[in-house]
């Protein structure tokens, strides 16, 4: 218990003490409005030319070992990257107004449960996302697993899970309610150039 | 109207942490506020998919907390922080400084990856953003206990275990978002997921994590505010010094290792960068220790013989000094001793405490309740060591009863 006399100001907080809690508050969320400030300001799209192969290292994860690689060729004009999000395991597509999102996982036991796994990612992301219908889906380059539906408040999209032995590809398309079928062809585009291989 | 009519006086009496009349206090509050509800909401969804998978997680991190916790308390020789200020730097670093550094170092990694590219990002990304975002606003945790609880901080020590505190928090909650993001990103199971990369994190980088570099920096803002006897300078350089360090010693974890390493030697070089943290840490610990019984000596120099003898005194110096002064005691009077001698140890460690306070508070050490008691607590401590009836037969014990008890063991 401290006991003593204490002089207040017209808050009733202790005088001579408020600028240092300010400098303080400021101080503390001076990282945070930095960065974001500046990675809002740089812009971080970059156009795609068509037929640029994109090649992805599967993500090795601790309990999944396991590495390989994806690749597939940008189908045409007017592609975009958002570079900011991408990773050595995953790359942002956007051609307006449908958004690609292409990963490549390693160390895939079983094709179905990454499907399944990714499909409850969808519904706990930010912007929920339901499969409300899968059914088994080929490459024309022959990887085999799942093509799922995604249905959402304002979106709708497509999962598609697909791979070779222990490597997988994951392709998630967003897009405004009713504007994804518009687009099915640059998805289909890309799964048409889509491969993977268990080589780093 | 003047600042001086609006001035108004009271008498307060106020709890170990609570301060209602400082700024800095409400402060924390709120900021403690905006991170639960941060980190409340980016768990909270996880936690509801993945409880099963997150409960093994959970037990190990708190098992971690529990052993860090055991740690810094015996680190902390001469003055147990209260618990409530300990608890407060453990909420800051668990709840403030991870839902800022999150968005922190989600925007930095960001611009990195727009400014250098994918590549650059994912080698640098982590040993770049961590140290920056993480190691100040974990310092600003301390800083901000400093401006709320300032008579709590007496020597560097005392920085050094509430800012290792803080990294304890941070480095628990951190723990349990990988936990979280590899239990999704798992592409097989949750469960093997979150428990591989807790055992990862806890076994590879637990021993040298927040906890030792928010430590330093906490011992150089320890070091600014209570050697007042010094130059400002020196205590600010001496305060940025250990910044830089804490800031050095995430950079050197977080960075890659070099490409041209062999992979049979990869895990040598990262125990190797963990040993150098620690010893760096640990070289700086031996200092503060150095310094804090130095100070309990000057503390204790007036206590007559009967309260604390030069060569207790000498034995308070280190956990292993104080260990051996048991293992005499155990010799000479059986376990009863060894017993009876921690109690005095710490007996003599409580008194110092009381004198300090009542140092700070202008108070008369011969009249002071808590002074006195730690006085009369020691004296009786000592006499039921030279007790007859209680004493526990040892060596010595034994050899005053007249009993034969041999040759002294080598």
């Amino acid at each position: 218990m401290i006991e003593g006399a204490v002089r207040l100001n017209r808050f009733g907080l202790e005088r001579g003490r408020l600028w240092s809690a300010v400098l303080l508050a400021l101080a503390v969320f001076a990282p945070a409005v930095l960065w974001t400030q500046l990675d809002s300001a740089v812009d971080g799209d970059e156009g795609v030319a068509a037929g640029t192969v994109i090649t992805l290292q599967a993500s090795s994860n601790p309990g999944a070992a396991g590495k390989g690689s994806a690749w597939f060729t940008v189908p045409g004009d007017g592609w975009i990257t958002e570079t900011g999000s991408n990773r050595p395991s995953a790359v942002t597509l956007v051609h307006s107004p449908v958004v690609v999102r292409t990963s490549a996982i390693g160390g895939v036991d079983d094709i179905l449960v990454l499907f399944e796994r990714q499909a409850r990612d969808l519904r706990m992301g930010d912007r929920v996302l339901f499969e409300t219908g899968s059914r088994a889906y080929t490459t024309p380059t022959g990887l085999s697993g799942y093509w799922g539906d995604l249905t959402g408040e304002r979106y709708s999209g497509a999962l598609i899970v697909v791979g070779k032995g222990p490597v997988a590809a994951v392709i998630v398309a967003v897009a405004p309610l009713g504007r994804l079928e518009d687009q099915l062809n640059d998805i289909t585009a890309i799964l048409a150039t889509l491969e993977v291989s268990d080589v780093a | 109207m003047s600042p001086d009519v609006m001035t108004r006086v009271v008498m307060e009496g106020q709890g170990t942490f609570v301060r209602v009349r400082r700024p800095a206090f409400w402060l924390y509050v709120g900021l403690l506020a905006f991170g639960l509800l941060y980190v409340g909401d980016k768990f909270s969804g996880a936690f509801d998919h993945l409880a099963g998978a997150l409960f093994v997680p959970i037990g190990l991190n708190a098992v971690l907390a529990a052993v860090f916790i055991w740690i810094l308390g015996r680190m902390d020789l001469f003055e147990r922080e209260p618990a409530a200020v300990r608890a407060a730097a453990l909420l800051w670093g668990a709840l403030v400084a991870t839902s800022i550094a999150i968005i922190a170092n989600n925007a930095m990694v960001s611009l990195i990856t727009k400014a250098y590219g994918v590549d650059f990002a994912t080698k640098w990304g982590a040993a770049l953003a961590g140290p920056i975002n993480e190691e100040w606003i974990k310092t600003l945790g301390v800083v901000c206990l400093v401006l709320i609880v300032r008579e709590h901080f007496q020597r560097s020590m005392d920085g050094l275990i509430y800012g290792a505190f803080v990294g304890l928090g941070f480095q628990v909650v951190e723990n349990l978002s990988y936990a979280i993001n590899n239990a999704v990103s798992n592409p097989n199971s949750d469960l093997s997921g979150s428990v591989s990369v807790t055992l990862l994190r806890i076994f590879i980088a637990g021993p040298w994590s927040h906890p030792v570099y928010s430590g330093v920096a906490g011992l150089g803002i320890a070091f600014a505010v209570t050697q007042t006897g010094r130059k400002r300078w020196v205590r600010y350089g001496v305060a940025a010094l250990c910044f830089f360090a804490a800031w050095a010693l995430h950079f050197l974890w977080n960075s890659p290792l070099p490409a041209w390493l062999p992979k049979g030697l990869a895990f040598f070089a990262v125990y190797g960068k963990g040993a150098l943290i620690l010893i760096f840490f640990f070289v700086l610990y031996r200092i503060s220790a150095r310094r804090e019984w130095h100070w309990f000596i000057e503390i204790m120099r007036d206590e007559p013989e009967a309260v604390v003898r030069p060569e207790e005194l000498e034995s308070m110096r280190t956990l292993r000094t104080r260990r051996l002064a048991r293992k005499k005691a155990a010799k000479d009077y059986g376990l009863y001793g060894k017993r009876i001698v921690r109690r005095l140890q710490r007996a003599q460690v409580v008194l110092g405490e009381a004198k300090a306070r009542c140092e700070r508070a202008d108070g008369d050490l011969a009249t002071a309740p808590d002074v006195l008691v730690g006085r009369a607590n020691i004296l009786s401590i000592r006499e039921e060591l030279s007790s007859p009836a209680k004493r526990r037969i040892g060596r010595k014990t034994r050899k005053q009863d007249g009993e034969d008890v041999g040759a002294e063991p080598r």
